[in-house]
């Protein structure tokens, strides 16, 4: 191995550690499938390697191959079946407590509620809740304007509260 | 000044806090497999032909960073005459000279709107690859949309050439292009949005071009056939009956009196223009509209207002339809 060579893997290596997992997870909250996950993830990865000349930090990269799975998620749901099964094999197996039940409903009716948004509502409602990105971040990773992001913002919790309204009552 | 955005959270935390707390246990499901040694060894493979695919979501997200020339796109859009449809009202012409500008500035591309399968244009600005046809049906190919509600119906793909041979345009694609069309529908309409978008960059007018699709060189592609064949390419889809040509979406314009502009079919009444707020839907003002000019079946609209900066919405709408765009404001 050259020096470059060796060079160029650590850098992948610190990329990698750093977002491997996080982006991973993040297409598969997109996507509802993690076997396309790991292999949108892994695509953008690669692409992100040939164009490492080009960024400032890893953090730089890091945003970039965010943007690079948002993208890619889309595309790949625009145009796939619905891809569940391997979410709902686990889901429905086995006797459970009535607590675990519960918690399980709950669960599967806010990412129900989620997963019925409009894809873009979706998105934004992810990357802030999950990612944890401010509006700015958002923005750049959608390739939308601020106000755009409000927008979808707005509507999608708007769609959520009245999807959500009794549980959130019942949290009270 | 604290950088801290105020999100709608501010307003719904128990809906907020819901959200975090469930997706948060959605993500921990989630248990990744160990890849690194794939993809490392997937890096030292040649690029593959996705390559140009990232290339063409770096432009898009050029757009979003301020690479956009607002008023150059109005004046553009104000000087070029309305045409007979409104693939050609493109102003640009095709890039063959033996200079290439590493920019196409305002490059016309087709998307679909899916819930009404009409036929909206969009402008770009993207890096220049090969000649203003290869950028664009690179562009109709891998870039996403700025306007939310609509489609690219290619998934993605390569562009091996594009170019005008004997009075056709000649767009030969990779055979991996086609494999995300699903059935002769959406082919029929993603193959339009390729003949749109090549004669809007050549700004063929009614004199449009015919187009003869090719996959790696064939002129037989999966769902479509020959494209070359007489009367392929007659019954197009519908475009939408009215659009915003200025602003585009996403576009970040300075405070003042702004423009917007657009095409209707003639034959309506002057579209209604509202201008809202983005984040809250409060109407700011309904300007109004003038018509202008006619070519063949398209007219122009016109209209003025002074926005402070801001995040808005500006919805046209005619025939029952309605077109919309989110743009921002500066001060």
């Amino acid at each position: 191995m050259s020096d470059i060579d060796a060079v160029d893997e650590v850098w992948l290596r610190g990329i990698y550690d750093a977002a491997w997992a996080p982006m991973v997870r993040l297409a598969t909250l997109l996507l509802t499938g993690s076997d396309e996950a790991e292999e949108i993830v892994q695509d953008a990865l690669v692409a992100l390697h040939r164009r490492r000349a080009n960024f400032e930090s890893d953090a730089h990269a890091i945003s970039y191959l965010r943007a690079s799975v948002v993208n890619r998620c889309r595309s790949a749901h625009r145009h796939r079946a619905v891809v569940r099964k391997h979410m709902s094999v686990d889901a429905g197996s086995g006797v459970e407590p009535e607590s675990e039940a519960l918690a399980r409903h709950r669960h599967d009716r806010v990412m129900s509620a989620i997963r019925s948004l409009p894809q873009r509502q979706q998105e934004v409602v992810v990357l802030r809740y999950y990612s944890d990105l401010s509006e700015a971040d958002i923005a750049d990773t959608l390739g939308i304007s601020r106000g755009a992001v409000k927008s979808h913002a707005s509507r999608g919790m708007a769609a959520l509260r009245v999807a959500l309204t009794e549980m959130l009552q019942e949290g009270r | 000044m604290s950088n801290v955005v105020k999100f709608t959270d501010d307003d719904d935390a128990d809906l907020a806090a819901l959200l975090r707390s469930e997706l948060g246990k959605e993500a921990a499901r989630v248990r990744p497999s160990d890849r690194f040694e794939t993809i490392l060894a997937e890096t030292a493979k040649p690029a593959r032909s996705n390559g140009f695919r990232w290339l063409a979501v770096a432009a898009a997200l050029l757009l979003v960073v301020g690479v956009s020339l607002p008023f150059v796109m109005h004046q553009l859009n104000s000087q070029a005459p309305p045409a007979q449809s409104p693939a050609a009202s493109a102003p640009m012409s095709p890039t063959s000279g033996a200079s290439l500008p590493s920019m196409q500035i305002g490059l016309p591309v087709f998307y679909v709107d899916p819930q009404t399968n009409l036929f909206y244009q969009e402008r770009l600005n993207l890096p220049t690859q090969t000649n203003a046809l290869v950028t664009a049906v690179n562009a109709v190919l891998n870039v996403v949309p700025s306007n939310p509600q609509f489609v690219s119906r290619w998934k993605g793909g390569t562009v091996n050439s594009a170019q005008v041979v004997d009075g056709k345009i000649v767009v030969n694609l990779t055979s991996a292009s086609y494999t995300a069309l699903k059935d002769t529908a959406q082919a029929k309409q993603a193959a339009f949005q390729i003949y749109d978008t090549v004669n809007a960059v050549l700004s063929a007018g009614s004199d449009s071009l015919p187009v003869v699709l090719q996959s790696d060189g064939s002129s037989t592609v999966p769902l479509l056939g020959d494209t070359a064949v007489a009367g392929f390419w007659n019954n197009p889809p519908a475009m939408g009956p009215v659009w915003i040509s200025s602003p585009q979406a996403s576009q970040r314009i300075a405070a003042g009196d702004l423009p917007f502009s657009g095409f209707i079919l003639t034959g309506n009444d002057a579209p209604k223009l509202t201008i809202t707020k983005a984040s809250s839907g409060a109407q700011v003002a309904t300007p109004t509209v003038t018509l202008g000019a006619k070519s063949g079946q398209w007219q122009a609209w016109s209209a003025s207002v002074n926005l402070t900066a801001g995040d808005y919405q500006a919805a046209v709408s005619a025939d029952g339809t309605e077109h919309t765009v989110l743009f921002s404001v500066t001060s």
